[in-house]
């Protein structure tokens, strides 16, 4: 049992009230996809013309350099969970390093997509698609850099328990970007 | 080989096959601008699903965590790839009670156009004229509304 006296929680990796956070974010991600399909069949032409208007190559790199990040997130908590040695902490710190340096490279991506979009000529009247493209995005973007406050700390103080419970979060902005891509720019 | 290399060797793997899926489902939506035909639509949604399982199971590593964990999470992100199936398929069958498209632009439209662009092979890579006239009328009359 990772967490012995969490009661239904204890078997979970990392501290449980991070699950508690990680399982109330995806109810209120869950949401707001049914909100976006009921939406949308409301308006199918509007949301074409909203998607059509996006840069699919862009979320699509995004994608490829979040699952990269994850990648590195989960090498630290394996590496954390290794014996202590001299290198131990300091090879912690770098996968951690990677996993922040590319979720900035996501934050990145994402500020030039919005420019690309919303700055480079006239948007389409599109109804409600943008209204939810954004709040979409922008809460996922809110949570990637609440995430890279969090790799922060972890890269300050990489005790094990503190490794696991960041990167679980991490995982979970990964899991629902992975989500977000398709509903927003690819499912029409 | 130790339970670390091990599990160091299963995350290089499904990094792998995550981006390999990425890719498919980028080329999926790709290939078509408008509606997306029946086969690529599905190949999107199965490959995302098989993402989100990827990640819990390996990144996460709820693979150590009890099964009714490891079935409610998995449950919970069906509920979120079943708002991504109705996203996809719920306009092609529904017709949209007072749509703000008008009259000649029904998701029934929509159907028929993709339904066109999925029987005739030679017209699969291109937009379907159909559905671009409908879309560009669309917008002209929602850019001439006051906003």
């Amino acid at each position: 049992m990772p967490n012995p006296g969490w009661g239904p929680l204890s078997g979970l990796p990392g501290n449980p009230l991070m699950w508690v956070l990680i399982i109330s974010e995806l109810l209120v991600f869950a949401a707001f996809f049914g909100v976006f399909a009921w939406q949308r069949v409301l308006d199918p032409l509007g949301f074409l013309a909203g998607q059509r208007h996006l840069e699919p190559l862009l979320g699509g790199l995004n994608t490829l350099v979040l699952l990269t990040s994850g990648l590195a997130a989960a090498l630290a908590v394996t590496q954390s969970q290794r014996p202590a040695h001299a290198l131990r902490e300091r090879r912690i710190r770098q996968w951690l390093a990677l996993a922040a340096a590319l979720g900035m490279a996501f934050c990145l991506i994402k500020a030039v997509e919005y420019r690309l979009e919303f700055f480079s000529g006239p948007l389409p009247n599109s109804g409600n698609f943008f209204t939810f493209y954004i709040g979409l995005t922008g809460f996922h973007a809110a949570h990637v850099i609440f995430g890279l406050c969090l790799l922060g700390v972890a890269i300050w103080r990489p005790r094990t328990d503190t490794v696991e419970t960041v990167c679980a979060f991490w995982h979970m902005v990964d899991l629902i970007w992975v989500l977000l891509y398709p509903l927003l720019y690819l499912v029409r | 080989m130790n339970d670390t290399d091990t599990q160091r060797r299963r995350l290089w793997r499904t990094w792998a096959l995550l981006m390999a899926m990425t890719l498919v489902a980028m080329a999926s939506g790709a290939l078509h601008r408008g509606p997306l035909a029946p086969w690529a639509l599905a190949l999107v949604l199965i490959a995302s699903l098989a993402k989100a399982q990827q990640i819990l199971s390996i990144y996460l590593n709820l693979r150590i965590a009890p099964a009714s964990w490891r079935g409610g999470l998995l449950v919970l992100v069906g509920v979120m790839g079943l708002g991504l199936t109705a996203a996809g398929l719920l306009p092609r069958w529904i017709e949209a009670p007072g749509a703000s498209s008008g009259a000649t632009a029904t998701p029934a439209s929509i159907h028929d156009a993709t339904t066109n662009i999925t029987t005739d092979r030679r017209s699969d890579r291109r937009i379907d004229r159909h559905t671009e006239r409908h879309i560009e009328r669309h917008i002209e009359r929602q850019a001439q509304e006051p906003r």
